[in-house]
């Protein structure tokens, strides 16, 4: 696992070990808490994709006492800190009932499944255990989207509690949530959202009940608030310099990251162990061990990358945190 | 990480999924390639555990043979991993600027044999005070760019530079050059060689201006995967720095004298036609600037997205499988790969035959 050597807190960010990841405390909590206003004047609930962090001391940092997370190994490390409900994005399977039983001891657990078919199988094997979980159905609005297509939902409720539609794979989700959102809240039943990137706040115009969002505390405010700091290791030639951050640091699934507050550097592309930094001659001055911090373009990606969250105010280091459910896929 | 391990012995069906396997037969073929193909030859391997991050595994390939019982590392972190496996001869084949990396990779110097790569004279002073501090010897490898135009010095006049200087300070042992390279695309043999060869030779030069300096050259670590078999043939080459071949990529498909021996089983969650979902995402399979990894078996079946923790799959006739199948995903950049997981699950046919952690996943350090 991660190896840094860690510094005490009161430490200047600048001098944490590179590559290291953080957030700004004081910008997560502000974003967190606007947008969580924004979403309940709109009479809509809010439930946090902590999948996205996967530090479930960050959900109490930011006020998160119900989550939504992907998998049954992330639920399991999130039910010892989350004393709400934890919504799980897909169905368990059989070999899971047991650890499902126990999370459903110590919080409630709503369960997104596929189908009705998937739904029933699951209330049949916890029938007589549990009454603590509860059963939504995911709708598909495109072929590419997982769940029961729209326009097969046939009015039948057992066992579900509500529907969630998910924008992934959508251009426009004001246009996309606009069309399917009638459609589905005409069976009466909640109508879920989960968004699966920022969603704007304009969405929240759209007729829904509950929305689940993830990149609001990290991506809501007009200033970044996590970042990954790296070092330069090499100044071969002028206008570019390596920086000891690549691929396994920061994430570049969704493309490469960019140089926080800097117009005249960028990052060229990343090897799976450096970052080009480049900036035209002239521009800038940089040497050995100079420090810059990226922003990454994929945020749940980076953060999976890390076993530690460095917690920073005032560019001080003011918390440590565990990143547990760092690899939890199953 | 993962809070479920598999028991050795398990069959492969009862694993939870997604789960990162190595098939053991593979990866021992590709490791008794390397054995045949450097059996009394100066040149020898030495492993990269950038690829692979496990001393158990790197030592099945030190037993194989081939190699010199040495291997490379990325970073000092890794260093540090794979001197607590038992492995002693290290080459840390990133440059290293940071005082207080610089400070651990000297004391670790006092255990181990440590070798780092510089291209820069201000480095070199900086590794030498560092290792005078601590009361240990680096030895030093300077860096030569030979096509990636990344770090490494540009010229033997530079090379020649940094070697003298290397021989006057303390704290520091001069031993000699080192280049990594690449090539684009899916080459074929004869591009391998040509091109392998062309790159390696501007390595040497570099060698030969230090010697004529009078100056002993006692290393000279170039070749990768994709010249496992080109640098042994070259004079003056001591060892190749291999890494990829040990589970091999999709990308890489073109080195035929290698098996892909990690694979991620997935789940099928859902199939809606010719499109199928499952439990396998970015997260756990990568996909650096949009490379996508392959289902084995299925080369038609192309990933229309990958989302953080699952991915949608499109066959180009209806879905060939249905939920709750299980199908095997082959990687586009394994190295990318391991960096996502806390541990191999080995198998054997469809036997779980041990689980191997992976200490060094995430030292980016």
């Amino acid at each position: 696992m991660e190896r840094p050597v860690f510094k005490p807190l009161g430490s200047s960010l600048y001098d944490l070990d590179t590559p290291s990841l953080f957030v700004i405390r004081d910008r997560i909590l502000t974003n967190t808490q606007a947008y969580s206003s924004q979403v309940r004047q709109t009479g809509k609930r809010l439930t946090p994709n902590a999948s996205i962090h996967r530090t479930p001391s960050l959900c109490r940092l930011l006020n998160q006492d119900e989550v939504y997370v992907n998998t049954v190994s992330e639920a399991l490390e999130f039910s010892n800190v989350i004393s709400g409900r934890i919504t799980i994005g897909r169905a368990f399977q059989p070999s899971q009932l047991a650890t499902i039983l126990a999370i459903s001891r110590i919080v409630p657990i709503r369960i997104v499944a596929s189908s009705e078919e998937q739904i029933s199988e699951m209330a049949t094997l916890v029938h007589g255990k549990t009454e603590n979980v509860s059963f939504v159905l995911r709708v598909s609005g495109l072929p590419e989207q997982r769940g029961t297509p729209v326009k097969e939902l046939n009015g039948t409720q057992e066992f579900i509690s509500g529907y969630l539609i998910s924008d992934i794979g959508v251009d426009d989700p004001i246009i996309f949530l606009s069309d399917i959102c009638p459609q589905v809240s005409s069976s009466g039943l909640p109508v879920i959202v989960e968004s699966t990137e920022y969603l704007k706040p304009d969405a929240l115009d759209v007729d829904f009940d509950e929305l689940v969002e993830g990149l609001h505390p990290f991506k809501g405010g007009p200033d970044f608030s996590v970042g990954v700091i790296a070092a330069v290791v090499s100044t071969p030639e002028s206008g570019k310099a390596f920086l000891d951050c690549g691929q396994k640091a920061i994430s570049t699934d969704g493309g490469v990251p960019t140089v926080a507050d800097s117009k005249s550097l960028a990052i060229e592309r990343m090897s799976a162990e450096h970052g080009y930094l480049v900036w035209k001659p002239g521009e800038a001055s940089i040497g050995l061990g100079d420090t810059f911090i990226l922003e990454p373009a994929s945020i749940s990606d980076t953060f999976n990358l890390y076993d530690y969250l460095n917690i920073v105010e005032d560019e001080i280091l003011v918390g440590l945190l565990d990143i547990q459910c760092r690899g939890s896929y199953s | 990480m993962n809070n479920i391990r598999p028991n050795i012995g398990d069959p492969l069906i009862e694993l939870s999924t997604p789960s990162l396997l190595i098939d053991v037969p593979a990866m021992d073929h590709n490791f008794e390639v390397i054995a045949k193909t450097y059996a009394g030859k100066i040149c020898k391997m030495r492993q990269h555990a950038k690829n692979i991050k496990s001393p158990i595994i790197m030592q099945r390939q030190i037993d194989a043979g081939g190699t010199l019982n040495g291997v490379c590392a990325a970073k000092v972190a890794e260093a540090e991993v794979m001197v607590e496996g038992g492995i002693r001869d290290i080459l840390v084949t990133s440059e290293v600027s940071s005082q207080s990396k610089l400070r651990r990779l000297a004391s670790l110097a006092k255990i181990a044999d440590i070798k780092l790569c510089v291209d820069n004279p201000e480095n070199l002073e900086q590794v030498s005070q560092i290792a005078v501090d601590a009361g240990s010897e680096i030895g030093i490898l300077i860096e030569v760019d030979t096509s990636m135009g990344r770090a490494g010095v540009r010229s033997p006049e530079d090379g020649v530079l940094l070697a003298k200087k290397a021989t006057e300070l303390k704290g520091v042992r001069f031993m000699g050059v080192m280049s990594h390279q690449t090539v684009e695309g899916w080459a074929d043999r004869e591009t391998r060689f040509t091109e392998g060869r062309r790159y390696i030779e501007i390595c040497l030069d570099v060698k030969k201006a230090i010697e004529d300096a009078d100056i002993p050259v006692e290393m000279v670590s170039s070749g990768e995967t994709f010249t496992f078999d080109v640098a042994p043939e070259i004079e003056g080459v001591t060892e190749v720095e291999g890494g990829t071949y040990a589970l091999m990529s999709v990308t890489n498909g073109y080195m035929e004298d290698f098996e892909i021996a990690a694979k991620v089983m997935a789940t099928v969650l859902d199939v809606r036609g010719e499109y199928g979902f499952i439990d396998a995402g970015l997260q756990c399979l990568g996909g650096p600037m949009g490379v996508k990894p392959s289902v084995e078996g299925h080369p038609n079946m192309k990933f229309v997205r990958m989302d953080a923790s699952e991915s949608c799959l499109r066959s180009s006739g209806p879905f060939p499988f249905e939920p709750g199948d299980r199908l095997f995903l082959l990687s586009a950049q394994q190295d990318i790969l391991v960096n996502r997981w806390d541990s191999f699950v080995a198998v054997n046919g469809n036997t779980v035959e041990a689980v191997w952690d992976i200490p060094a996943r995430g030292c980016h350090h």
